[in-house]
């Protein structure tokens, strides 16, 4: 089911309606489970049993390392609970990708691909279940005793199939609360969902119209379109998975939950580092905790903190996808991220260097993060490689710069120009009576625009595949 | 807050909205409504309404007292008269008239001290080659010395799905459309409602009137289809050839790749029009060349627009300016007698 599809409306009037009409703790944790999974079953029922084995397995042997005092006996626990997530995302997602690359390596044609379904946001539970474990091994959390609970902290259907990627010390406390909303996180979970609704069906939706054809051919076009089709898949990736984040939390918000944050305007980061933290900030975080530091994060001695680095980064890429594009693509800002530890200024301190100095990291950074997004989009590296040569000038012929595309870059630049400046009446502007003449007419355009330039047909979000 | 209040405050900003989304709409979109329901042929113009397009292409056309894309007609004198039946690719929206190639071979045929030629422009989008006897015979008072029929993309699809009456290949009835006569008042005045209605239409009628099982599409492609389409399209060919000479201009659908290579999509196609053109002794003239010498001189794609999609959809300027290259040396030739 996907967001900005009528079926996700009706869906949501009908739990709203009893969320609303029920007004026991009890009730409505059952209701938003049950919801949960008629959310997730509506686009495969059978991948129910995969999501709830795998919550099931992690709160069992999360149990089992709680219990366990013993240090060696403790860890076998942790990694037992680890191996099982791994091992299912590594068949569902993995297996496919190792076995063909094998065959191409060892040039056995008749390997065939295995055919496995990607289950929908196999990649975000598994995150969940393993912080929780890990959380529990490092004695950072409390047990859950109550499974139901922790089948909701998993499958809550707002974060569940493309983040944010919530753990278990941040959502399971507001499951021992009371389940309670309220007018004001009703406007406010409306407000977040109307403004990434609009990201994601009039920027994100109306951008792939020119990015589609511009990435599937980029023989074709000259150095001047590939330039825009570069920016334009910046943009769109942006508002798609920024728009289904702040839908995300502005539909738990309506049920009185909070989810963390995923971006802070990153296409206005002076660094790469500054970037990764402003852009999917719960995965980079979740990497940062559970994987950099794991692996000794920066306590080993520079070279071991750029492997480090690296190895993390490597990783992130591949949980976007399993190809070589996307290992690429981690890579590669692995790479960026250590040469920039380095030589760079340190994100603490940018804000103390020269305007010059933080406006040449501000433009070396959104370049260097767009180039990019080049393999992460490409099909395959010969169409990445084609790419990146038609934007250095070896490219085709034919000019193409829609209107619609450009005019929809400059008002994504006059947001985060928005945001930048932070003028009184932007910030007042939430807190205001909707009622009220500007909140009104604001909410009035949007809907307009909408109705407009909307596509009609609800697409699938871009992170659904990852 | 008083409710009064709310409402008035309320129907305001609607209001507000409302001129705003007009203007967008004039500006960037399109014009209010100037189609008027015809029993036999669907939509038609009216006649002296100004159309605008902007979605593909920008163009800002003139509808005639005879209801065709094309200026005033004016008395026929000595001029020779072509009268053009095609599709939108002949009617041409997306262009300014006078980019349009029946104007520019109009403009390129013209010499001091003789008579010219008038190429009247009578395309209609959706239309195909079994409404062409119809649009015909309410022109024939025009006295055409010849027909040329532009033929394309799904005109095909056209020919299989025609009716046969008394021997004559005619399109399907019309189907009755009760929102447009609801409508109208609203869309005729109001370039948003116009816009917004022909967005939402596909999406009420299937909300509303749910399809059943996808019925399989027409397969063209096979040999027993191009013998009925080259039957059908030669009697209308040959019905068109009772009252003045025909030929026949093919566009055919390209492909614009890499390096100047073009492949034809619907090769079937062509052979088709040539064999039925052949059979109706119709001279059969192919835009196919000229559109790729085009592609290959310019680097760009004789089809689409900056603001829809580049290298598919209807013909653009260059596009016209090619298919005008394609029929004005046949054209000269007819002008002047030769063969």
């Amino acid at each position: 089911m996907i967001f900005s599809s009528l079926a996700f409306f009706v869906f949501i009037a009908v739990v709203g309606g009893l969320f609303a009409a029920f007004k026991g703790d009890r009730f409505r944790r059952a209701l938003l489970l049950g919801a949960s999974f008629v959310f997730y079953g509506w686009w495969d029922w059978r991948f129910l049993l995969l999501i709830t084995g795998s919550s099931v397995w992690s709160w069992w042997w999360g149990d089992r390392v709680s219990r366990t005092a013993d240090g060696p006996r403790r860890k076998l626990y942790l990694w037992i609970g680890l191996c099982g997530d791994l091992g299912s995302l590594a068949f569902f997602k993995y297996a496919d990708f190792f076995v063909q690359s094998f065959a191409q390596a060892f040039g056995i044609e008749h390997l065939g691909a295995l055919g496995i379904t990607l289950p929908v946001g196999i990649s975000f539970f598994t995150f969940q279940t393993m912080s929780y474990t890990i959380d529990l091994y490092r004695g950072r959390i409390a047990r859950c005793d109550d499974l139901p609970k922790f089948l909701l902290f998993v499958s809550f259907f707002p974060q569940l199939v493309a983040g944010p990627i919530v753990r278990a010390s941040e959502f399971l406390d507001q499951l021992d609360r009371p389940v309670r909303s309220s007018a004001a996180h009703v406007r406010a979970g409306a407000q977040l969902f109307l403004l990434g609704f609009v990201q994601k069906t009039l920027v994100a939706d109306n951008l792939s119209v020119f990015v589609d054809p511009v990435f599937a051919e980029p023989a074709l076009y000259d150095t001047a379109t590939l330039w825009l089709g570069m920016f334009a898949y910046g943009g769109q990736i942006f508002c798609d998975f920024a728009g289904y984040s702040l839908m995300a939390i502005g539909v738990a918000r309506v049920f009185g939950f909070h989810l963390p944050e995923n971006f802070h305007t990153p296409y206005l980061s002076r660094s790469i580092t500054e970037f990764w933290r402003r852009w999917h900030i719960t995965l980079s975080s979740w990497l940062r905790d559970y994987l950099y530091i794991a692996l000794g994060g920066n306590r080993q001695g520079p070279v071991r903190t750029d492997v480090n680095l690296l190895l993390t980064m490597l990783l992130g890429g591949l949980w976007h996808g399993a190809g070589w594009n996307f290992v690429l693509w981690g890579g590669a800002h692995g790479l960026a991220l250590a040469v920039h530890r380095h030589w760079g200024v340190h994100p603490n301190h940018i804000a103390r260097s020269s305007l010059l100095r933080q406006t040449a990291g501000w433009a070396a950074t959104l370049v260097g993060v767009h180039l990019l997004w080049v393999p992460f989009r490409a099909a395959d590296f010969g169409t990445t490689w084609t790419f990146l040569q038609g934007l250095l000038g070896d490219a085709g012929t034919v000019r193409w710069w829609p209107p619609r595309t450009v005019a929809l870059l400059a008002a994504l630049a006059g947001w985060h120009a928005l945001h930048l400046l932070r003028p009184a009446w932007v910030r007042k502007l939430p807190a205001q009576d909707p009622l009220a003449w500007g909140p009104l007419t604001v909410l009035a355009l949007l809907v307009l625009g909408l109705l407009m330039f909307a596509p009609l047909e609800a697409s699938p979000f871009i992170y659904f595949q990852f | 807050m008083k409710a009064g209040r709310i409402a008035l405050r309320l129907v305001a900003v609607a209001a507000l909205c409302g001129l705003l989304g007009e203007a967008v709409a004039r500006q960037w979109l399109t014009s209010p409504s100037a189609q008027m329901g015809d029993a036999e042929l669907g939509w038609t113009w009216r006649p002296g309404a100004t159309v605008a397009n902007h979605k593909e292409g920008r163009a800002r056309l003139h509808i005639n007292a005879r209801g065709l894309v094309d200026d005033e007609l004016t008395p026929k004198g000595d001029r020779r008269r072509v009268i053009g039946l095609g599709n939108s690719f002949l009617e041409a929206l997306q262009v300014d008239h006078a980019a349009q190639y029946p104007t520019l071979l109009e403009a390129a045929l013209a010499r001091p001290g003789q008579p010219g030629l008038d190429y009247v422009n009578a395309g209609r989008s959706a239309m195909g080659p079994p409404h062409y006897p119809l649009v015909a015979a309410r022109l024939l008072d025009l006295q055409p010395d010849l027909w040329i029929v532009h033929l394309g993309e799904g005109d095909v699809l056209h020919l299989l799905g025609a009716q046969i009456q008394g021997g004559q290949v005619r399109p399907p009835p019309v189907a009755a459309d009760r929102w447009k006569a609801r409508v109208a008042p609203i869309i005729d005045r109001s370039a948003l409602a116009t816009y917004l209605m022909r967005r939402f239409k596909p999406l009420i009628t299937r909300w509303l009137a749910p399809a059943g099982p996808a019925e399989p599409p027409l397969d063209d492609t096979t040999p027993q289809a191009a013998e009925v389409a080259v039957q059908r399209l030669t009697l209308i060919l040959r019905e068109l050839g009772d009252t003045a000479p025909v030929w026949v201009v093919h566009t055919p659908t390209l492909r614009y790749g890499v390096a100047g290579a073009t492949e034809d999509l619907a090769p079937h196609e062509g052979r088709i029009y040539r064999a039925a053109a052949q059979a109706a002794s119709a001279r059969y003239v192919s835009a196919g060349p000229a559109l790729v010498a085009s592609y290959q001189r310019t680097g760009q794609p004789p089809v689409g627009f900056q603001n829809h999609t580049v290298g598919a959809g209807h013909l653009n300027a260059q596009g016209h300016q090619a298919v005008a290259e394609a029929l004005q040396a046949p054209l000269r030739a007819w002008l002047e007698g030769r063969p």
